[in-house]
This record gives C-alpha cells, sequence and structure tokens, in this order.
C-alpha cells in the first residue's frame, strides 16, 4: 500500500470565507478514500509545517484573497509555484518560505505538495457561514481535491495551474 | 510645514505590513509609524455565545498563539465560575504551557529574530535560517528540529493536538494525564533544558559576538526607556501563569502591583486615527503621545518586560543565566530592544527547568482534575504570560453564562506604542537628506521583529505572506519613496 496522502485544510472558520477548507473537509470526509488522512487546522506560517510531519505527499485546501477573480473560483497548483517573499515575523510567513526555511534546516517536508484555493469574498470580519458564491463553489472544490489527491497517488505530475468557475 | 496622512490600515489585500514615514521641510523624519491591523469584530462575534465555548474559539483565533489564549480563557472560566482547579489540573495546563513556550521561544529565536544576530549583514537570501545553518553547521538545525518536535509531541498527549488544544475546562482539565505520558515527560524534560542552556552559549559565543548586535545593542534608535509590565510570582520571580501584575518605572522602581482582575483600574486605552489599534498606556501616568521617560504611559511587555520586572527567575540555571545577561548590559532594568531576544532564551531555560519540575511532581498524575462549577456566572479575569508578553482574557455573562462582554487585551497591542517609538527613532536615524538608503529595510525589520508583533489572528488566506513595505513621504504627503520586499499574486 502507498503511504497515506494528507489533505490538510487550512483556514479560520471564525472568519466567514476563510473556512472555506473547513467545510470542504466536510464534504471529503462522507467519501474518504483509503490512505488519505484529513486535517483541519488553523495554525499559520512555520507551525503549519508541523501539521505535515510525516506525510509525504500533501493537499493543501486554502482560501485565496487576490481580489481578482470571481469569488467560488478555484485554483489547483503545485506549491513549487508560489512565490518567495519571507515577512518580518513567523506569523505572517507563507506556505513557499515555511517549506524553503524548513527544507533548509534538515527538516522534514513533504516531496509534493498541491495546493487548491478557492477564491473567496470575505475573509475579514468575524462570523460563521460563507458568502453564497462560496458556498456554491463547496462541490466542485472538493472534487478538485479529490482529482488532485488521485494525482499525488498515481504518482502523476502536476498539470499546471487549472482554474475552474465553482 | 508637515502635512498629516490619514492612511486605511494595512488590509490583507495589499498583505504588507506597512511603515509610513513622513519628511518635514528638510527632508528629516517627522513623524513615523508603524500600521497594524487588530482583532476587529471579536468582541461582538463572543456576544451571546456560551462562556464556556471560548477556551476553544479563542484558540482558533490566533495561528501562532493557541495555546495561550486557551489557557487564559481556561482561567478567565475558573474566576468566572468562581471555581479553583484541583492541583493536578493546575500542574498538567501548566506543563501544556511551558512546553508551548520552550517550542515557541526556540522557533522565534532560530527562525526568525536569530538570523539578524547569528548572521552578519550578507544579501537578504543568508538573513534566514538558511544562514544560520550555512554558519552554525547542520548539527544546530537538527537539534532545534528535534526539540520542537519532542515538546509538540507531549503537547498533543496532553491537549488532543499540540496546536489546537481542548483539554482545559473550567474548574480543571477533561482528564487525568495517562502515566505513559508523565513517562514521556520526565524522559524528554532533560533534553529540553539541554536544549535550551546550549541556545544561551550559542547567544553568548556567535550572536553576541556578531556585527549586528554590536552595532544596534546601545545604538540611541534602539534604546526605549519605558515602563515595563508583567505577570510576578510570590517571591518577584518570573511567572508565566500565576501570579500578580507589576508594573516598574523607567528606574526599574515597581510603580504598581495588583491582582490581574484589576487591570482596568491600571491600564486605559487610546485611539489613534490612522490604526485600527486602540493602544493601551499605563492609566497613572495618562497618554503623552509615542514618547518614552518617566512620566509616559508607554509600558512594554514580553520576555525583557519580564526580566525587567521580575526580582529572579523561578529556577536556578534560568537565574544564573539572567544574572550574567544584566551583568553583560548593565544591571536592571535593560532598555535595549534587542536585548528582548536575550531574554526569550533566558526564558526558555526557565521554561524547560519547570517542565523538568512539573514532570517530576507526583500530584501531576492524580485523578482528581476538575470542580465542577457549581456559582452562578458573573465576571472572570484570566492572565497568562504569553511568549510576547501579558495576554488578558475578561469575560462577563449574564446568569446562564452567556457573554455580555469578551475583551481580549493582546501582547503585541500593549506594545503598540513602545513598537511606534522604536521605528520613528530608527527611521530618524536612518534617512538622510531625504532619502531611506535600501539597507534601512533590514534595520527597520529588525526592530519590529524584537517585538515579534503577532497579526496573526487575520485571516489565513493565500498568498500568506506580508513582507514588509516602507513609504516614505515628503511634507506634502507625496510619496518619495517606497521599499519593499515585494510580492505578486500567487498565480
Amino acid at each position: 500500500m502507498s503511504p497515506p496522502i494528507l489533505v490538510l485544510c487550512l483556514g479560520n472558520r471564525l472568519r466567514r470565507d476563510d473556512g472555506v477548507a473547513w467545510r470542504v473537509a466536510d464534504l471529503l470526509e462522507r467519501d474518504l478514500p483509503a490512505g488519505v488522512a484529513i486535517v483541519r487546522t488553523s495554525l499559520s506560517g512555520l507551525k503549519l509545517l508541523d501539521e505535515m510531519e510525516g506525510f509525504e505527499q500533501v493537499v493543501l485546501v486554502d482560501a485565496l484573497l487576490s481580489g481578482r477573480r470571481a469569488p467560488g473560483t478555484i485554483l489547483s497548483f503545485d506549491a513549487r509555484e508560489l512565490p518567495l517573499a519571507p515577512g518580518p515575523t513567523p506569523h505572517v510567513l507563507g506556505l513557499a518560505s515555511s517549506l524553503s526555511l524548513a527544507r533548509r534546516l534538515g527538516a522534514a517536508v513533504p516531496r509534493r505538495v498541491e495546493v487548491v484555493a478557492v477564491e473567496v469574498a470575505d475573509a475579514s470580519c468575524f462570523e460563521e457561514g460563507l458568502t453564497p458564491a462560496v458556498e456554491a463553489a463547496l462541490p466542485a472544490a472538493a472534487r478538485a481535491v479529490s482529482e488532485a489527491v488521485a494525482r499525488l497517488a498515481a504518482d502523476e505530475p502536476a498539470p499546471g495551474t487549472v482554474t475552474r468557475s465553482g | 510645514m508637515t502635512q498629516r496622512i490619514v492612511l486605511d490600515p494595512v488590509t490583507r489585500l495589499e498583505g504588507h505590513a506597512r511603515i509610513e514615514i513622513e519628511l518635514d521641510d528638510a527632508g528629516a523624519v517627522a513623524d513615523a509609524r508603524v500600521v497594524i491591523p487588530e482583532l476587529r469584530g471579536f468582541e461582538r462575534f463572543c456576544l451571546g455565545r456560551a462562556a464556556e465555548e471560548m477556551p476553544r474559539i479563542t484558540a482558533h483565533v490566533c495561528g501562532v498563539c493557541p495555546a495561550a489564549h486557551h489557557i487564559a480563557s481556561a482561567k478567565a472560566l475558573d474566576a468566572l465560575y468562581e471555581v479553583t482547579p484541583p492541583p493536578a489540573a493546575r500542574k498538567v495546563r501548566d506543563l501544556y504551557y511551558h512546553l508551548f513556550l520552550v517550542e515557541d521561544h526556540a522557533l522565534h529565536f532560530y527562525y526568525l529574530g536569530g538570523p539578524d544576530l547569528l548572521v552578519d549583514g550578507g544579501p537578504d537570501a543568508l538573513r534566514s535560517i538558511a544562514g544560520v545553518v550555512a554558519r552554525l553547521g547542520q548539527e544546530v538545525g537538527r537539534r532545534v528540529v528535534e526539540a520542537r518536535r519532542s515538546a509538540r509531541g507531549i503537547m498533543a498527549e496532553i491537549a488532543g493536538r499540540a496546536g489546537h488544544p481542548v483539554f482545559a475546562l473550567p474548574g480543571g482539565i477533561s482528564r487525568p494525564l495517562p502515566a505513559a505520558t508523565i513517562a514521556r515527560a520526565r524522559a524528554e524534560a532533560p533534553k529540553l533544558v539541554d536544549f535550551a542552556a546550549r541556545s544561551l552559549e550559542l547567544f553568548d559565543s556567535a550572536a553576541r559576538e556578531g556585527a549586528a548586535w554590536r552595532a544596534a545593542i546601545d545604538h540611541e534608535a534602539f534604546q526605549a526607556r519605558t515602563h515595563y509590565a508583567a505577570l510576578v510570582g510570590p517571591d518577584g520571580e518570573v511567572s508565566f501563569t500565576a501570579g500578580e501584575l507589576r508594573v516598574v518605572d523607567p528606574e526599574g522602581r515597581e510603580a504598581a502591583r495588583f491582582a490581574p482582575e484589576r487591570y482596568e483600574e491600571h491600564i486605559a486605552e487610546t485611539h489613534e486615527s490612522w490604526s485600527w489599534v486602540r493602544v493601551p498606556y499605563l492609566s497613572a501616568k495618562g497618554w503623552k503621545g509615542f514618547v518614552d521617560g518617566p512620566e509616559s504611559g508607554v509600558y512594554r511587555v514580553g520576555p525583557l518586560a519580564r526580566i525587567n520586572v521580575a526580582e529572579r527567575m523561578a529556577t536556578p540555571r534560568a537565574e544564573a543565566a539572567r544574572a550574567r545577561m544584566l551583568e553583560a548590559l548593565g544591571g536592571r532594568p535593560v532598555h535595549a530592544t534587542l536585548a528582548f531576544h536575550w531574554a526569550r532564551l533566558v526564558e526558555a531555560l526557565q521554561a524547560a527547568e519547570m517542565v523538568e519540575r512539573l514532570a517530576a511532581d507526583p500530584e501531576l498524575g492524580e485523578g482528581d482534575v476538575r470542580r465542577v462549577p457549581e456559582a452562578a456566572p458573573r465576571e472572570g479575569v484570566g492572565v497568562v504570560e504569553a511568549p510576547r508578553g501579558t495576554l488578558i482574557h475578561h469575560y462577563r455573562t449574564d446568569e446562564r453564562g452567556l457573554l455580555t462582554r469578551a475583551r481580549l487585551l493582546v501582547a503585541s497591542q500593549q506594545n503598540a506604542a513602545a513598537m511606534q517609538l522604536t521605528v520613528r527613532r530608527a527611521a530618524a536615524a536612518l534617512v538622510s537628506g531625504g532619502r531611506l538608503e535600501p539597507s534601512a529595510l533590514d534595520s527597520l525589520e529588525m526592530a519590529y521583529r524584537a517585538y515579534d508583533p503577532c497579526n496573526a489572528c487575520a485571516s489565513h488566506a493565500l498568498p500568506g505572506e506580508m513582507p514588509m513595505e516602507v513609504v516614505v513621504r515628503d511634507a506634502e504627503g507625496a510619496i518619495v519613496q517606497r521599499l519593499s520586499r515585494r510580492i505578486e499574486d500567487p498565480r
């Protein structure tokens, strides 16, 4: 049996759309393939890597706030495509920098991380529940995660950035 | 004339920790400030919820310090329901919390603050853990990873998961600590003590010898003669989870000492129009603006504040380390902002020694771990010393225990005024002839990093990186210069 794949769902469900990945986790759990683990987390920066420890392959599900796409748009891409731009404190260190730092430190990091990101409308206020466009994108987001898991299980390369509307 | 620009605070969309510098007609610094977001809307979010949900809710507020919020919240609930947890419950909470301090302080020193000091000058890329490893070797890197893994492993056994604790309840904890976890903590504790002690040796041999430390430790721009506030234990020792709040003045004399639930008699807040952050100050001194000195209400919290406020450390090896630090820096209080880094490591040693002490405590494994609350709830305050400083949770409820008020006073907010002061001084020293040298970004970031301000209560959406941006405006408010490590949309 191939080693387990981690689906790491990152976000804060107290901050409206920022919790989208937690809702995707709820959907995925209904029909979880063998050898896939789901973890929900609100940790950020380097502490996010702690959640990945022990896994060779990870699908990271997250909210994306670019303001340049329609809310509910889903992106799939390899984490290596994320830009590096270290911030001034660990609290604002992004995934790309965290992976890069940990790798150089000699810490165990996953061999492969694929990202499934959902463009969100509102992640700034304290409120539970998603905005309508993001809510409507949940099934498509869950499918995008399942496809990413299948690619990792079959050791297929990421197809480059895939964009789809929710 | 100088022109004052009212700016929108930084947003997630901009994704920058922003410093604004205003010049006067002569091209010198008239003003400078850091723009910091705060926990907007959180208090409103909490209203009407059951208070007993708060240890779990607040642990999700922050992606960096969930442990501190969880324990501060549980303590506020103990007070709200007027219930004292049994000794084993208090000790298990303390064990978890001290493990957290060791791993968090280590993370900060080796990954973020330390590289400023351990790697001299050099290009940006080197000023990172890669630079630390290049300079000190893979062996140091391996030790950091091992120590953090060890601490987090025990934390996960205590709390359910290391990062998202669910074990502390009003009146105690959810279950007795299993014998296997106690055995593991006993076996691992000496290694954590050893790791913390070696980190201090490394600081002595590498950081203090470095050019960055020597240039900045005595630099006027990195001094702030403020008051300091922190919890102290009954013997005046550094204490992270219990005791009274003590304030010392810039000469190190006691200015106030009070039970945590009376904090509102001593700490007031002002509001600056350019920031969302309400700025706390000492009400006995009043708000005099972003200035230091004995008459200013500006105070600092955090590792250096704790060392300045306390009479001693709580454990022997940390006390020896504290004495060495104070001797080297000219005695207490230490006003050099860079000394936060040294103080952090002294504290990591105390935390590790406390882990060892608690793990050996025969009461730790007792089965009685909860007093079920019976009193009608009304109001409760809980305080811990979070890695970045004093953290206060304050709840009021109706008779059913539903929140009518929830207030969180976090460390970064309390340090906001002093951070403004530091950045303003650093900017004044770095601007010449109306221009900022590109290398000034490093120095401004270093000033910012010493406080380790936490904005992780913002959302976690990608891009997630928040590089520093410095904007310089002339006397008319026009942007004359912009320095940043820019980030583009990830896709």
